[in-house]
Formats: structure tokens, C-alpha cells, sequence
């Protein structure tokens, strides 16, 4: 384990058509890292972008945890994501991104701000990676999330 | 010198600073600090490093980290804290273990006063910490009022819900109530309010309510001025039934399923309450003086009850007065129109009144007209088989 201070990563997916996933700034960290690579990373204070479909939606939180195995990204304090394509920002308490369903779990204190759709006071809900869809988690469409 | 327990750390030093193993040991112990083993063991070393050289000055600029993002699929870049102290952890390693890893380090000198003195300046920073962190929840803001905002529709009271985009900035949404409660919607914009077990419906991209279909239950609300202009107490017309449809493009409102309306205009004192089993609503523009249900269609059996105030000529020298009335009706359909200023009733019309402008009736079809003040101007009944037309004109209390 390597405790870091400010720095940046960039997640790629796995398999052959490797593309980057997401990108983290970090104010401190700590890498696990076999071999080179780092295989789950600690971070505080972070900013970066999530990469999906030709869109890089930004965001920030106070704490995020980046594990490459499962091709996921926990953000949590304070965390608010924006799309500048949807002109759309969640906020939450904690942000699930799961790179490979393409899809955020959010939960604690949820807020999805969009041009012509406002919630706020949730305690959870699911949003599609690029945000055409946001629902309760008990009423999100899986058909209409992308499958990996 | 060897880094055997951290080969990778070490390779990636070397290749990047491409030092001496011996400097890449020195730099390893001052600049990096990691945890073995659950213990931050070199940030003690890098301290006593620098105080057996015996210098004041800043430690060196840690080294890159950098990663081939063809070879594991990750790259970063990570720089080492500068201020090693900040990232000392309150509970080191054992002292005969560090002096261990020191040693094989080959620039550890252990003094245990300094370690202790370190842990202690340690755990004030972590109290202080605890403390910022409790003064910082504590001045949190109340949890919001669950709220969904859908175009100019405020929703309260839900529980499932669901929000999809369309094509070109349009939205899709289905919103339930929760448990034992009802849906509460309100589109100040188009002076609308209702509550109901289930909403689906559609926004604009320029952020209109472009359709609303309710269900379970629903109490629709329309408000508007008086039609008094004098009058500051707003009219309300209600409409309760299964279900509701509401189209903003023609601004009509479908209720279907055990139909109750309700309009009421009190600053103009009258009212007109229909009971049927669907009726299809013209709503009149928000804002606007006329009648709040502009003109509507019931089906039925039609049960109607309407009331207003009518004009009692001057008679004997007093002055004349308005006078209230009611009228009463059953039919198997019923419309009214507020701009044609009509109340069509078809099929099997019983009407009383206590207007004598409106008499007691059994025909196939009446129309009554209305004056602009609400009164009744004229009656028209047709019986059956059609061939019987009954004109009251201008009689009775005018």
C-alpha cells in the first residue's frame, strides 16, 4: 500500500477495447498496488471526470475509492456529479458508479437537478450513466440501462 | 542496499529517477511514506534521517510515480507528501521492529523520546480532528422535504418514482404516491392542483407540464380570479373521479369514473355541481376573469345543480334586486358552455327551478341561456318526439 499525496489517475476498463473509464485528482491517497499497477486506491478530496460515451461528466467529493477489479468508483461526502451535455447535477451523500452496469447509486440526501426536472430530499435512487434516466431504485428500468 | 519489501515501489524510483540503489533507499525512507505491515514505519525513519544529518532544511521533492497504462491498465501520477509529519500515524511500530526496518535501511538512529513526542502531537491533531468534524455535522442543514419538480409541477407526497429523457430535452415521468398517502401536484403556472395515487405524464424541454395522466382517487383543483372583478376571493372548480387527463396543448381536462364537478365562484355568488360518470373539461387560461371550467361535457345519468343570482325587476317603487336561484336537473348528458353563455341538457331532462324563468320540465333536450352576470336569460325545451319547443323569452323575474 502506497499513501500518496496530491496527485491523478486515469481508470481504463478491461478487456480489448480498453478505454478510459474515469479520471480522479486527489488532494491524499493510498494506492494498493501489485506490481505496477494499482489495484484499489483510497483518495481525499477528490475531483475528476467520468468518462462514458464521448461525455466527460464531472465531479467532486471529499472521499473516493477506486477499485479496478470490479471496474468501480465510490465517491462519498459531499459528492455532486455534473453533466454539461444533459446540463443536469446530482448530489448525494454517496455515489456508486459501476462503470461496466453504467449506472450511479446514489443514496443519503439526494438531490438530480436538471432544466426541467428538480428532486431533492431523496434518500436514494439510480440515474443511467448519462443521466436519460433517474429513478427510485425500486422503479429504475434495467432495460433501459446499457448492459455491459 | 536493498528494497526487498518494496521491489515494485523501488523499480519504479529507480527507472524514473534513474538513481543509485543507494540514493533510491535514501529518497525511499525521506520522501515516501507507506504503511507495513498496518504501520506508517518510515515516516519515523525519513524524521530521524533528517535530525542525524543534522539539518533544518525542507526535505527533498519526493520522486514520480508514474504508470504504463499499457501494462496494467492504469496510469497516475502521485506525489509523495512533502510534509511528512501530516501523515504520521497515532499508532507506529513497535520500537524494536522499527529499529529493525531502520537498520535495514541503514539510516535509522531510534530515539524513543522524539517517537513518543511525534505519536502525542499525533493524537492532539486527531482529537482536533474529531472535534472539527462534530461542529461540522452538527451546523448541517435539516434533510430537504422529499420534493420532484416535474416542468412547472411541484410533486409532494411520493414514494416510487421515475424520471426518463426523451427525444430533444422532453420528459418522461411516472411518480406514485406513498404508502396511504396521495400524490400532491401543483402547477402554480396553470393554476392546477391535484391529488391522486399515481401521475405519469410528459414535460417540454422548455420546462411546460405538456400532459399529466393521474389516477387512484384523483381531486383535480382549477383556480382563477373571481369573475367579480370587485372581488378578491378566487374561484375554484373541482373535479374528482378515477382517473384524469391532462393535455396542456388544448388545456382540457379528462375525468373519468365516478365524475363529481364542482365550480364555485363565491365573489360572484354562484355555483353550478354536476355529477356524471366522465366529462371532458376545457380548462379557461390561467389567469383569466371567465369562468374557471371555460365549457364542459358530462355523460351520465347527469345529476346538476346550479346557482346564482338573478334580477327582481322594480316593482311598486322598490328598487330592484338581485335575488339568488337554483336549478335542479337530471339527464342522460349535460354541457355547458361559459363564452356561449349556454347548459345544454340531452336525454330524459327533469329540470325544476325556483327561477320562473326556468319551470319545471320533463322533455328530451333543454338549453338554458344565460345572462353574463350568471342569471338566466332564456330556456328552450324540446320534448319528445322533437316536434315541441317551449320558449320562456324574457318572462318570469325580470
Amino acid at each position: 500500500m502506497v499513501e500518496s499525496g496530491a496527485g491523478n489517475g486515469t481508470w481504463f476498463s478491461k478487456g480489448t477495447d480498453r478505454h478510459p473509464v474515469w479520471h480522479v485528482n486527489w488532494r491524499t491517497g493510498e494506492l494498493t498496488v501489485t506490481g505496477e499497477v494499482p489495484e484499489q486506491a483510497t483518495m481525499k478530496t477528490v475531483d475528476g471526470e467520468i468518462l462514458q460515451d464521448n461525455e466527460a461528466k464531472r465531479f467532486r467529493a471529499d472521499r473516493a475509492i477506486a477499485d479496478k477489479k470490479s471496474n468501480i468508483l465510490t465517491l462519498t461526502g459531499h459528492v455532486s456529479i455534473y453533466s454539461p451535455k444533459r446540463g443536469a447535477n446530482l448530489r448525494c451523500d454517496k455515489l456508486v458508479y459501476s462503470a461496466d452496469e453504467k449506472l450511479f447509486r446514489a443514496s443519503g440526501n439526494v438531490s438530480f437537478l436538471s432544466k426541467n426536472t428538480t428532486i431533492v430530499g431523496i434518500p436514494a435512487a439510480f440515474a443511467a450513466s448519462d443521466f436519460s434516466q433517474v429513478a427510485s431504485p425500486d422503479m429504475y428500468k434495467e432495460s433501459h440501462a446499457t448492459k455491459p | 542496499m536493498r528494497l526487498s519489501r518494496r521491489p515494485d515501489l523501488a523499480r519504479i524510483m529507480r527507472r524514473e529517477a534513474e538513481m543509485s540503489t543507494d540514493e533510491c533507499a535514501m529518497r525511499y525512507a525521506r520522501g515516501l511514506a507507506f504503511t507495513h505491515r498496518g504501520n506508517t514505519i518510515f515516516h519515523d525513519v525519513a524524521l530521524f534521517v533528517r535530525r542525524s544529518q543534522g539539518s533544518s532544511e525542507p526535505l527533498p521533492q519526493p520522486p514520480l510515480l508514474r504508470q504504463s497504462a499499457g501494462r496494467g491498465g492504469s496510469e497516475g501520477r502521485a506525489w509523495v507528501p512533502s510534509q511528512i509529519l501530516r501523515n504520521l500515524s497515532p499508532n507506529p511500530l513497535s520500537s524494536a521492529r522499527a529499529q529493525e526496518e531502520g537498520a535495514r535501511l541503514g539510516c535509522f538512529h531510534r530515539s524513543s523520546k522524539v517517537a513518543w513526542g511525534l505519536v502525542a502531537r499525533a493524537l492532539f491533531g486527531f482529537v482536533g480532528l474529531v472535534l472539527t468534524a462534530s461542529l461540522s455535522y452538527a451546523s448541517l442543514q435539516e434533510p430537504q422535504q422529499p420534493l420532484l419538480k416535474v416542468g412547472d409541477a411541484v410533486v409532494t407526497g411520493f414514494g416510487k418514482w421515475r424520471v426518463t429523457s426523451g427525444a430533444n430535452g422532453t420528459k418522461h415521468f411516472v411518480i406514485l404516491a406513498s404508502q396511504s398517502k396521495k400524490l400532491h401536484l401543483d402547477s402554480k403556472a396553470k393554476g392546477l392542483k391535484a391529488d391522486c395515487s399515481k401521475a405519469e405524464g410528459d414535460v417540454t424541454a422548455n420546462n411546460q407540464l405538456e400532459t399529466a395522466t393521474m389516477s387512484g382517487g384523483v381531486h383535480v383543483e382549477i383556480s382563477r380570479p373571481s369573475s367579480e372583478k370587485t372581488s378578491k376571493i378566487p374561484q375554484v372548480a373541482v373535479a374528482d373521479g378515477e382517473t384524469a387527463t391532462y393535455t396542456e396543448g388544448t388545456n382540457k381536462l379528462h375525468v373519468s369514473g365516478g365524475v363529481t364537478i364542482h365550480d364555485d365562484d363565491p365573489g360572484a355568488d354562484r355555483s353550478l355541481n354536476a355529477v356524471g360518470t366522465a366529462a371532458d373539461l376545457l380548462l379557461s387560461p390561467q389567469g383569466s376573469r371567465g369562468e374557471a371550467l371555460q365549457s364542459g361535457t358530462m355523460s351520465g345519468p347527469v345529476k346538476l345543480i346550479m346557482k346564482g343570482l338573478r334580477t327582481v325587476a322594480a316593482v311598486d317603487g322598490h328598487a330592484a334586486a338581485k335575488a339568488p336561484f337554483t336549478i335542479n336537473s337530471k339527464s342522460d348528458r349535460a354541457s355547458f358552455d361559459y363564452v356561449a353563455r349556454t347548459i345544454t341538457l340531452t336525454g330524459h331532462v327533469h329540470m325544476t327551478s325556483d327561477d320562473p324563468s326556468a319551470p319545471e320540465s320533463y322533455v328530451s333536450s333543454e338549453k338554458i341561456h344565460l345572462n353574463q352576470d350568471g342569471s338566466i336569460d332564456s330556456v328552450e325545451g324540446e320534448g319528445d318526439p322533437g316536434t315541441t319547443t317551449i320558449d320562456i323569452g324574457n318572462g318570469g323575474g325580470k
